[in-house]
């Protein structure tokens, strides 16, 4: 990968912003009424950042994802991925669901492939090679041909970032990636996703969580996107500025915590 | 009709309650249940009708046998979905109950009774549509054999007006049919289905939206699953044993051999008072029987065994057949429907009232229609086949379609899967346990179907016209049996055929729902 400078966190110079949202609103028809969902939404996410997306319960934070995956058409407004209008899904942006969306008639390692059904320059061979090493990246080399079911909860979370990774996106997606698992589990693969996703050798340049862990967010995020309840709008946000790793039981680590609760209560 | 709606509902209450609160009584009657449910109903028909009738000659007899046989074909469902009702009721409800003094009655008042209305209406909507092909069956076979023929009834009607040639008053009933079903659909099931929703837990009501039939279909395909497999949920209980306390492990393991045994004590027993029936039917003809005739009863026995299996193979192509087709059919049309927003409410509502129209009353007409084309006899028995039974495995797919996890679809979307991948590798696999489900309750409705789609005569003025009949199948030979009086045949092809579909199921289908439950199920 040449983008080693761009990637790295530090940088002085300030990295070229790689997705802009630009005053998304969103309403649904349901039988009988309107519903809004998202309202007005813009803020901007740099090459190298990771932004996280925090809000109340049915705020409309899964839907807002959407919108960026390409899922869903909002009703008005744009979205510039390198400057150019989205008008569905990419091979640049790429997502890890809420509740992993794996099939469970498929192993591990066919689950990955997946991804790379529609990509007819590759050979079934490569496929599989890329689906491989996408497995070993993430920790899972040897279960490649275990089912979803005989996998624990982290484990199907591993594969489907692997999933997720195997496309090579500039960006990831992350629906509640963590709130599935045990609290444990969750703290050991938010260690671990950091450095799968941010590292030299990762194709990923930035990255979209969506969270309702105040924590987990203020750990993880250079900026955080707080919306309120719905239909959704950016209340708040909040650029983190501490060194990673970082120091969950310090002073600074808690006066962003509160500041972020402050804006959500 | 409503006297065996009714008298079902009475009964299961009874059966369900009693199998729901005593331990003693679920022993019994679960097994018991199973087997009832299990048999091809509509192919005992014929004996049960010479069993009533020589115990309660004429009229009387006749209309006693149609009524039970409504009731059989409703009334073992519907026991089900009580007994499930109540054994589903939160623990708390009870010690509340025993809290409050509340009397034996104000329990069954206030407890039971309102618990297991939610799965007994639902049920009540399908198990009134299969109570219907019952009825209308029922009243087609007796009509062949003027001795049984049952005077009043819809099917009656209809098939008279057909053998008539009179086609404007077939087709007048036909239609008034179609509106009496459309009527007590929405004016009293539908309404009796949603207001038991009230009963339901709240957590249970958020999902409510979904359609009450489709679920009551797919509810009717799971007890297909449960009376096919009935000890395997004891074995799904053995496979927890290592978290178990090996205490518990053995009661398990008494349990289930114990429900096995009492399974088949329930089995010879319901064989013994068929025999017994069966025996005081023939009485006189066993007397004649002299040692010299014995030889020639016991060849006489073989060679009809040979047609029987004959006819019982061309059968088993022909329902195999037309599943397969509905497989085909039934398949994409469902997932296509269940997937889309647009589509679902009217191809459902539409479907409904096609499926609610018992196929029986549709025959002559299909018979006529059907005249030009070649194998018209294999045709007509085939839509017969196809009218009774598609439904099963259509709304179990559309139901599962409805449930497939959104974020798989829209993963699909965000790989790009499109065309044959995206039916191959996801959509027909997300169903694969609801296909299998349908599949079961398929094919167990089909062999009762054809009772009606391989001989249909109709006798009008003392003459029988025979409207359709295949060449070979064991629905005919049942058909010419009964009508002929000749039991030993009519014995011989319904033990054959029970056989037959008890095998199949043992072997063939626990398979693939052993397989399928475990490889397909998103919520492992
Ligand atoms: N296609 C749709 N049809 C109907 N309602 C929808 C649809 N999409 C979103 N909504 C509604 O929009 C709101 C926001 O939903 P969304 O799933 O985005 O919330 P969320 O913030 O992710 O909530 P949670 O924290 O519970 O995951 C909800 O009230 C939901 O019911
Ligand atoms: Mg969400």
């Amino acid at each position: 990968m040449s983008e080693v400078e761009t990637n790295n966190q530090e940088q002085e110079a300030q990295p070229p912003i790689i997705l802009a949202l630009k005053n998304i609103n969103l309403t649904i028809q349901l039988d009988k009424r309107v519903l809004e969902v998202l309202r007005d939404v813009s803020f901007t996410v740099k090459e190298g950042e990771f932004v996280s997306i925090i809000g109340p319960s049915g705020a409309g934070k899964s839907t807002l994802l959407r919108v960026i995956a390409g899922l869903v058409k909002p009703t008005t407004g744009v979205i510039l991925y390198r400057s150019k209008p989205l008008s569905s899904t990419t091979k640049g942006i790429s997502m890890i669901f809420q509740n992993y969306a794996l099939l469970p008639w498929k192993t591990a390692l066919e689950n990955v492939e997946i991804a790379l059904y529609s990509n007819d320059q590759l050979s079934s061979n490569d496929k599989k090679a890329k689906a491989l090493r996408s497995l070993a990246s993430v920790g899972l080399a040897g279960f490649e041909n275990a089912y979803p079911g005989e996998l624990s909860g982290g484990m199907k979370q591993r594969v489907a970032i692997a999933r997720a990774l195997v496309l090579e996106p500039e960006i990831l997606l992350m629906d509640e990636p963590f709130s599935a698992l045990d609290p444990l589990t969750a703290e050991h693969l938010r260690d671990e996703v950091y450095s799968y996703i941010i590292n030299p050798s990762s194709p990923i340049k930035s990255v979209i969580m969506v969270s309702h862990n105040v924590e987990e967010v203020v750990e993880l995020s250079d900026k955080v996107i707080v919306l309120s309840p719905r239909p959704a709008h950016v209340i708040g946000q909040v650029n983190i500025d501490l060194d990673r790793p970082r120091d969950k039981k310090s002073f600074e680590f808690y006066t962003y915590v509160d500041q972020i609760f402050a804006l959500l209560t | 009709m409503l006297a065996a709606l009714f008298l079902s509902v009475l009964f299961s209450w009874a059966v369900g309650i009693a199998a729901g609160v005593s331990k003693g009584a679920e022993r019994a009657i679960l097994p018991l249940l199973d087997v009832l449910q299990s048999v091809p109903i509509l192919g005992f028909f014929p004996i049960m009708i010479y069993a009533i009738i020589s115990i309660l000659p004429g009229k009387p007899g006749i209309e006693l046998a149609v009524v039970f046989l409504i009731f059989t074909s409703m009334a073992w469902n519907m026991a089900f979905a009580v007994y499930e009702s109540i054994k589903a009721i939160p623990r708390e409800f009870l010690e509340m109950a025993t809290d409050l003094n509340m009397s034996g009655w104000g329990k069954l008042r206030h407890i039971y009774i309102p618990a297991s209305w939610p799965k007994l209406a639902y049920n009540a909507l399908v198990s009134w549509d299969v109570g219907l092909f019952f009825l209308v069956s029922s009243e087609i076979i007796t009509l062949g054999n003027s001795n049984y023929a049952v005077s009043h009834g819809i099917g009656v009607a209809i098939a008279t007006y057909a053998a008539q040639g009179n086609y404007v008053a077939y087709s007048e009933s036909v239609v008034l049919l179609l509106v009496v079903l459309i009527i007590t659909r929405a004016l009293f099931l539908r309404p009796w289905a949603l207001w038991s929703e009230k009963f339901k837990p709240s957590d249970e009501a958020m999902q409510m939206r979904t359609d009450a039939v489709y679920r009551s279909y797919r509810w009717v395909g799971e007890k297909a699953k449960a009376k096919v497999f009935s000890n395997m949920r004891l074995r799904g209980m053995l496979a927890f044993a290592p978290h178990m306390s090996r205490v518990e492990a053995k009661i398990g393991q008494r349990l289930r051999a114990r429900s096995k045994t009492i399974g088949k004590t329930a089995f010879i027993a319901f064989l013994l008072l068929l025999a017994l029936l069966l025996g005081k039917a023939m009485y006189p003809g066993i007397k004649t029987i002299t040692y010299q005739h014995a030889t020639a009863f016991w060849l006489d026995l073989a060679t009809m065994e040979k047609e029987v299996l004959v006819a019982l193979a061309f059968s088993f192509a022909r329902v195999w057949g037309v599943y397969l087709l509905s497989l085909v059919i039934g398949i994409p049309i469902a997932i296509k429907a269940g997937l889309s927003q647009r589509l679902y409410e009217p191809v459902s509502t539409v479907t409904q009232i096609i499926s609610s129209v018992p196929g029986p009353v549709l025959l002559p007409a299909m018979v006529a229609i059907l005249l030009a084309f070649p194998f018209k006899d294999e045709l007509v028995a085939a839509t017969i086949i196809f009218l009774g039974s598609f439904w099963y495995i259509f709304f179990n797919v559309l139901g599962a379609a409805r449930t497939i996890p959104k974020t798989v679809i829209e993963a699909a979307q965000l790989y790009q899967i499109k065309g044959w991948r995206l039916w191959r590798d996801i959509y027909i696999p997300s169903v694969m346990p609801s296909i299998i489900t349908g599949s079961i309750t398929f094919i167990g409705g089909a062999w009762n179907t054809l009772m009606v789609a391989e001989y249909f005569d109709v006798s009008s003025n003392g003459s029988t016209v025979i409207l359709t009949q295949v060449n070979q199948g064991i629905g005919k030979l049942l058909d010419i049996a009964t009508y002929s009086g000749n039991i030993q045949l009519m014995l011989l092809s319904i033990l054959s055929m029970s056989l037959l579909i008890v095998v199949v199921n043992l072997t063939f289908w626990r398979w693939a729902y052993n397989f399928t439950t475990k490889r397909f199920s998103y919520n492992v």
